[in-house]
């Protein structure tokens, strides 16, 4: 007699590989949210760096033909390249000097292989020597041509940060001026406003040229208003208390 | 406040607060679980369904009742329902027959009833854990939904705190209580899904059994006579 119940005999098919394919689906979906997903709130502000390194690039053309083209080891870098001192400096390679900053960079990588022959050539040495000591006195003058240019980078880095605050404050203006139907043409406005030092405005904004249309000065006005507080300088020392802040609504 | 700050899954999980955290490994253990049960689910339904697809070609083939009979008993642990099925009813039907005082209507009762206790049974096996998966599909959304409520409230008590009310400060804390309701809803659309196949297989091997049964009925009736 077998009246037993049949199905409680039996094992359910496929325990341990359906085990296994859960699991994998959750390491497929973990792998998929950690390297899949990156939600970057950086805003890309590459022009900053443009800016920077396009205010060096007329005075390094001045001192590079100044120095003694013939010879081979030569430091052309310290005058011509004021970011990357450290790497240039000690090296004599025997690159010749090239006032462009672009086609240096490409060179760069050439010269490294080539110095290890002219090292046992005592009149190589001799030549260097002397090449050096010819290039301290250029030097000196390249280092007072250096410290200024520094000085201009530094200003030009403040400048532009300063613009990349005031183009902050634009936009954010700008996204909240509401156009008035009969507004036409390319107008400029320019408003002064007063800021505290957190970004908050005192006082009024003060009309310095309409565009001409009171309803659009007006509309402007109000968008100043709305956008209290404005955003913060990202470098605490470009702030200003007054600002001249220039409008054109109706561009796109 | 670091505008430039990057959104990762981990750091947006690792900055969470406890409570949230708690919810996201609830959530992930019963998707795991969840997911468990759906493969082992799609498994048993598709052998089920070879199995009886296997036995019906082989039933209406035109065997021997005799002979299916026996291969269904010798092989017992490696058959589908419907055979189980067969067999429950064939083995009453035999018993049955011998008892000569028995008239045909009561002993065809008898082997429906036997047969329809094993179909019960092997319903019941098809349809096992497939509550847990509604249960998931439908609680799991709402547990997320607590973890971002209680996540929300946690950054907004952060942000009482504060000079200057910015969207900056509550933003990150908001998006890391969102990822509550994601990983819940990651559970529970499956889930649901899955659900939802499964029940109409089964219903549709449940309706296939019990027409084999009528079918088997009657022609253990034809027998009789």
């Amino acid at each position: 007699m077998n009246d037993a119940p049949l199905a409680k005999k039996r094992e359910a098919p496929g325990r341990r590989i359906s085990i296994v394919l859960a699991v994998a689906v959750h390491v497929g979906l973990a792998i998929f949210l950690i390297y899949g997903v990156r939600w970057q709130s950086e805003r890309p502000e590459a022009v900053e760096v443009e800016l920077v390194q396009a205010v060096p690039a007329p005075p390094a053309a001045e001192p590079a033909p100044a120095e003694p083209p013939p010879a081979p080891p030569q430091k052309p870098a310290p005058v011509v390249e004021p970011k990357l001192p450290p790497k240039v400096e000690p090296k004599p390679a025997p690159a010749p000097p090239k006032p462009d900053i672009a086609v240096k960079e490409k060179e760069k990588p050439k010269p490294p292989p080539k110095p290890e022959a002219p090292a046992f050539n005592p009149m190589e040495m001799m030549k260097r020597e002397l090449t050096q000591l010819t290039q301290r006195n250029t030097t000196a003058a390249a280092d007072a041509e250096l410290a200024r240019m520094k000085a201009a980078q530094a200003a030009a880095a403040h400048d532009s940060a300063s613009k990349g605050w005031e183009k902050r404050i634009a936009a954010k203006i700008k996204g909240n001026i509401v156009r008035p139907a009969n507004a036409t043409g390319n107008p400029e406005a320019i408003f002064e406003i007063t800021l505290l030092p957190d970004g908050s405005l005192v006082g009024e904004p003060r009309l310095k040229q309409s565009t001409g249309n009171a309803a659009l000065d007006n509309a402007i006005e109000r968008a100043i208003r709305k956008s209290d507080p404005l955003p913060k300088p990202e470098d605490p020392s470009v702030f200003q208390r007054i600002l001249l802040l220039k409008f054109r609504p109706l561009e796109e | 406040m670091n505008v430039t700050q990057d959104l990762s899954i981990i750091e947006l999980v690792a900055n969470a607060s406890l409570v949230v955290k708690l919810v996201l490994a609830l959530l992930t253990l019963v998707s795991v679980m969840s997911w468990y049960y759906i493969f082992r689910k799609w498994f048993a339904i598709r052998d089920a369904r070879t199995k009886t697809d296997k036995f019906e070609r082989d039933f209406w083939s035109g065997g021997n009742l005799d002979t299916l009979y026996q291969s269904a008993v010798n092989d017992r642990h490696h058959t589908g329902a419907l055979e189980h099925i067969f067999e429950s009813g064939y083995r009453e039907f035999t018993k049955l027959r011998g008892q000569r005082t028995l008239d045909p209507a009561t002993i065809i009762d008898g082997v429906r009833r036997a047969m329809r206790a094993t179909y019960q049974r092997e319903i019941d096996d098809l349809e096992a854990h497939l509550s847990f998966l509604a249960s998931v599909g439908s609680v799991s959304p709402y547990v997320g939904l607590f973890g971002t409520v209680w996540g929300i409230m946690h950054s907004f008590r952060g942000l009482a705190s504060m000079v200057s009310a910015t969207l900056a400060a509550v933003a990150p804390g908001i998006a890391e209580a969102l990822v509550a309701t994601a990983i819940g809803l990651f559970a529970a659309i499956p889930a649901v899904v899955a659900y939802n196949r499964f029940v109409h297989d089964a219903d549709r091997l449940a309706v296939r059994f019990e027409s084999f049964m009528e079918e088997f009925s009657n022609i253990l009736q034809r027998q009789l006579k």
